[in-house]
């Protein structure tokens, strides 16, 4: 990996770790993950460790626009 | 008016046995209005039976669970229902939601380019948390509640009557009094936690094809 890939991950397992320890996250056909499980794919940057990536790009692109949005109740 | 639906909810892993056991509240809510409900269980969530259902009975409206990829929605043991490589005129027609992964993407588009009415779906992968301490009760599992209820407005509100378009922004507007729910209560970091995969839900949910469509 480049080094802002590296730091992508980074910034991504360190947000991950709110995730509640009994939780699982079913990522459709991928299966079932532990948070353990999912910092660990993230660290590989394995084919889920790149969807749980994408995921958190996504979130906080759209935080902004998102949060403003239900907190108007829209 | 009595309406006729079918739903699939084959059980194999812990994603098809949460999704399957919330589609019962939607089954119970149909049969209180005195609606016919075909339920398609664990071996029987395969394409034949589900053909010949269809064709026996002209369901209006059909209600998929199951694993899915951009052009199939799969029964039980993630064999394929419907494909993007079928022939899928014995459910032209139709209405179909479908709580499968990213099946809105190509299959989709697919199903409404050969006759089906309107194809509510999503066109990445749906993604839910769970309490692992439930698992053996998923139907009373609050944190997959925060997902599996946005996503059962979908069949009640075309239940009640409304629209696909109608149901379609209900089911967001739930996504988003999860979201809100999460944003402005007291609720742990875990909960909130959850936040990024109901917003990646929500955004790849779509209603493809006619908006206007009633079952």
């Amino acid at each position: 990996m480049t080094d802002t890939k590296y730091n992508l991950a980074d910034l991504v397992i360190a947000r991950l770790q709110t995730l509640a320890e009994d939780q699982e996250i079913s990522i459709g056909s991928e299966g079932k993950f532990s948070k353990r499980e999912l910092l660990q794919h993230v660290r590989d940057g394995d084919k889920v460790g790149k969807k749980i990536i994408e995921i958190e790009l996504n979130y906080l692109q759209s935080l902004k626009n998102i949060t403003q949005s239900v907190l108007n109740n829209e | 008016m009595s309406k006729t639906i079918l739903v699939t909810q084959p059980s194999y892993d812990y994603t098809t046995r949460y999704i399957s056991s919330w589609a019962e509240k939607v089954i119970l809510y149909a049969q209180n209005k005195n609606n016919k409900v075909i339920a398609l269980k664990n071996d029987r969530a395969n394409k034949d039976t589900l053909r010949s259902v269809v064709i026996k009975t002209n369901p209006s409206f059909i209600f998929f669970n199951g694993h899915g990829d951009d052009n199939v929605v799969t029964g039980q043991d993630s064999k394929p229902l419907i494909s993007s490589i079928d022939d899928i005129q014995f459910i032209k027609n139709k209405i179909i939601y479908s709580l499968s992964c990213r099946s809105a993407k190509k299959l989709g588009p697919y199903c409404v380019k050969n006759g089906i009415k309107t194809y509510i779906g999503y066109t990445e992968d749906f993604v839910f948390t769970y309490d692992r301490l439930n698992r053996t009760h998923p139907h009373q599992d609050k944190v997959a509640g925060l997902f599996l209820d946005p996503s059962n407005v979908i069949p009640f509100s075309l239940l009640k009557g409304k629209t696909t378009d109608e149901s379609y922004k209900d089911s967001q507007k739930a996504f988003r009094k999860s979201i809100r729910n999460l944003l402005t209560s007291e609720s742990t970091i875990p909960q909130s936690s959850t936040i990024r995969f109901l917003i990646w839900d929500m955004q790849h949910q779509v209603c493809l094809g006619s908006p206007d469509a009633c079952i």
